[in-house]
């Protein structure tokens, strides 16, 4: 047998493959929808406020305005629930320290099927790695785990209802 | 004797069990590295999209392959159409020629034997936003022997159209090749676009009318192609060209 058989998702190569980059198709698409929210997502993940990129023709720039709120970072996740982090007057849940935001483009699910009892209810008590909702893609089903314990304070879609990359699904506080 | 799997791929087979999806799933928790395959005789609670029932009767083809596609949820959605095609590879490789014309792929991976449903795929998966999936589930179900009768979606079996000699192991083995060379292609340089080609080669119902159920909402359309990312695109009768990510894909002038 000629070459030497892999093992079919090694992946070894994937992860330089630039997993989100669909900058290419910006040139045939004018402005690409998809590549703003995905900047935009990106400035959330970095809490940075600012991005700009240009390629050919096209220049693009997204911004936002960061809330001067330090922002405490969970990483022992598992310990007490924390004290709801220092509520900055009018956050918007987009850029609430505790939201949980979508992956990808989708429909939201609340439970697990139609009918059966929703993953979590604003007050549900939510250990790191919880399942807190579902969002599917290309009939693919997301299980989207809680990022951190501690109690749900707002859940922002419904039950079956589109989501975006980047828009916050629930608030974990 | 046991199925020839590629090579570093390794095989977990149950007589019975619940479903295959939840026992890769309670193994991508547990930390288990795959690939794996977990193939069952029989499933006890067999599940298709949102909770419906996959009847699981002894005979037919029910597996799951396990992987960690280190590819974060948005890029391991395309697997659904990786899958689809290596389903397809799979069961076009036991048809006679004659009936290999009427082997085809409906949005975004039910296999259809002249508009028939012949096999289900359902992928699982666990990941947030800007990171990798922890594991992915891709869950299989090839009727061989039987097909459900009263479902809402007419189905059909490789038995049904006169291959009656295929075991699961059979299937298993063909599935578990196709794969191998389908997530190949799909981790090569072409990568996603290929896979989007050679899924619109296999395409039922392209350019035809269709009904697309959503969750709040029921509408019609022309089925125009795929989006660069797999969504359906469907264009309606006032001219507007809507992409679809999640929902039920209906023919109405019936599948060529």
């Amino acid at each position: 047998m000629a070459a030497p058989r892999q093992t079919a998702p090694k992946a070894a190569q994937s992860s330089a493959k630039a997993p989100e980059s669909n900058a290419s198709e910006m040139s045939k698409a004018g402005v690409d929808q998809e590549l703003i929210r995905q900047l935009a997502a990106l400035l959330k993940e970095t809490d940075l406020s600012e991005i700009e990129i240009e390629t050919g023709s096209l220049k693009l720039r997204v911004a936002r305005q960061v809330s001067q709120v330090t922002i405490p970072v969970a990483h022992h996740a598992a310990s007490a629930p924390a004290a709801a982090p220092a509520a900055a007057a009018p956050a918007s849940d987009a850029t609430h320290p505790g939201a949980l935001t979508s992956p990808m483009v989708g429909t939201a699910y609340l439970a697990a099927e139609p009918g059966a009892a929703p993953f979590v209810t604003v007050g549900s008590k939510v250990t790191a790695g919880q399942t807190v909702l579902i969002i599917e893609a290309m009939k693919t089903m997301n299980h989207i785990p809680a990022q951190r314990a501690g109690t749900v304070t707002k859940i922002l879609v419904e039950d079956g209802q589109p989501v975006e990359f980047g828009e916050p699904l629930v608030i974990i506080e | 004797m046991a199925p020839l799997l590629p090579t570093g791929i390794s095989l977990r087979a149950f007589a019975e069990i619940d479903s295959t999806n939840e026992e890769a799933k309670r193994l991508g928790e547990a930390g288990e590295p795959g690939p794996i395959w977990i193939t069952a005789e029989r499933q006890t609670a067999g599940r298709g999209r949102r909770g419906r029932e996959w009847v699981s009767p002894s005979g037919n083809f029910m597996g799951t392959l396990l992987l960690r596609p280190q590819a974060n949820p948005r890029k391991a959605a395309e697997l659904s159409f990786v899958a689809a095609l290596a389903v397809h590879d799979a069961v076009d490789g036991l048809l006679s020629p004659a009936l290999r014309p009427d082997l085809k792929l409906k949005w975004p991976n039910d296999l259809l034997h002249g508009g028939k449903k012949l096999a289900g795929i359902l992928l699982e998966s666990s990941g947030i936003a800007g990171g990798e999936l922890a594991w992915l589930a891709i869950g299989i179900g090839i009727n061989l022997a039987q097909y459900p009768e009263g479902v809402e979606y007419p189905a059909t079996s490789l038995a049904a159209l006169g291959v009656t000699d295929v075991t699961p192991d059979d299937a298993l083995e063909r599935l578990a090749a196709a794969f191998d060379r389908r997530i190949r292609q799909w981790r090569d340089v072409q990568g996603f676009a290929a896979i989007r080609e050679a899924w619109l080669a296999r395409a039922a119902g392209l350019g035809g009318s269709i009904t697309v159920r959503l969750a709040d909402e029921t509408f019609d359309g022309v089925f125009a192609g795929l989006a660069p990312d797999g969504a359906l695109e469907v264009r309606t009768a006032s001219g507007e060209t809507r992409q679809i990510s999640a929902g039920d894909v209906f023919f109405r002038t019936g599948p060529r």
